[in-house]
């Protein structure tokens, strides 16, 4: 996987997050492997087109509830706390995308959706997994993306 | 940052809004936004066929509409509601605001686009814009108080 379609995504985490969570952002991992399913909750956000593959976010539950938290916005429940995660990984996802579509990339993105346990188990393509550390916040995200650009041309 | 609060002109009363979003938590984090400016959110909605049914049942004054939602996605929807009230003023509220997703939703009937996150101050100077001609006068001058 190159990395101009990986940098945009950290470029979109690191300012998402940032903003969401009034704290720096830093990498603290980041390794090409196999994808693998992440601990705990977490939202995963496909696309086709010019670029096909998924985007696997992972936070933990507790950080979730503070981000709601701090936009006022109470949050309890386990379905309302895979919500915010869908949500942010919504945000992170859509600001990248913003600008590989400024580089002549064309894709559809489909809603988030929970992330199933076993779901990256089939996939035999190569994945970014990256961990974020925002003020001891961890956040984890598996990118796994390919071009497909000459299906669509 | 405080908010004058933006009211309609023909009765001073608060704007109704109508917001489309397939995400609680994002309904929930918007309607706070659009409360802190006064306005009352009269229908939700978690996607776009819903949406065309809660703005035919309210007539809001403003629709607020994400573009990725299951079924049918907001540009469809904004082509529903236009189809049926020409003079309906809908905002785009997306983290996809790639140009062509911009560009579509212009050409379909949408009036504006705000990039997620959401600042409030942004969303303020648009609905201000929006709604430009539906303000009380006196906050049509008015802006975000720092």
């Amino acid at each position: 996987m190159k990395l101009d379609l990986i940098q945009p995504f950290i470029n979109a985490a690191d300012a998402v997050l940032s903003e969401m969570l009034h704290q720096p952002v830093e990498i603290v991992d980041l390794a090409m492997q196999q994808p693998t399913d992440p601990e705990g909750a977490a939202a995963s956000i496909s696309l086709d087109g010019d670029i096909e593959g998924n985007v696997v976010f992972a936070i933990d539950p507790k950080a979730a509830m503070a981000i709601a938290g701090a936009m006022n916005c109470d949050v309890t429940s386990a379905d309302a706390v895979v919500d915010v995660i869908c949500e942010l990984a919504n945000l992170i996802v859509g600001n990248a995308i913003v600008a590989l579509n400024d580089s002549g990339f064309q894709f559809t993105v489909h809603p988030p959706q929970p992330h199933a346990t076993n779901s990256c188990a089939d996939h035999d393509s190569e994945a970014v997994l990256m961990r974020f550390d925002a003020g001891g916040t961890a956040v984890l995200m598996n990118i796994s993306m390919r071009y497909c650009r000459a299906a669509h041309a | 940052m405080t908010f004058a609060p933006l009211l309609r002109s023909k009765d001073q009363q608060p704007f109704r809004y109508l917001i489309v979003d397939d995400s609680a938590f994002a309904r929930r984090n918007l309607a706070r936004i659009v409360e802190s400016f006064g306005g009352k959110i009269v229908a939700e909605a978690s996607d776009g066929a819903v949406a065309l049914q809660q703005y035919t049942q309210h007539h809001p004054d403003i629709v607020l509409m994400d573009v990725t939602m299951p079924n049918v996605r907001g540009i469809e929807a904004v082509e529903m509601i236009i189809k049926k009230d020409h003079n309906a003023r809908i905002v785009m509220v997306s983290s996809v605001g790639s140009q062509d997703n911009v560009v579509l939703a212009l050409q379909k009937g949408a009036r504006h686009f705000v990039q997620k996150p959401v600042k409030p101050e942004v969303l303020y100077e648009v609905l201000r814009y929006v709604l430009a001609d539906l303000l009380a006068k006196a906050h049509v001058a008015a802006g975000a108080q720092p």
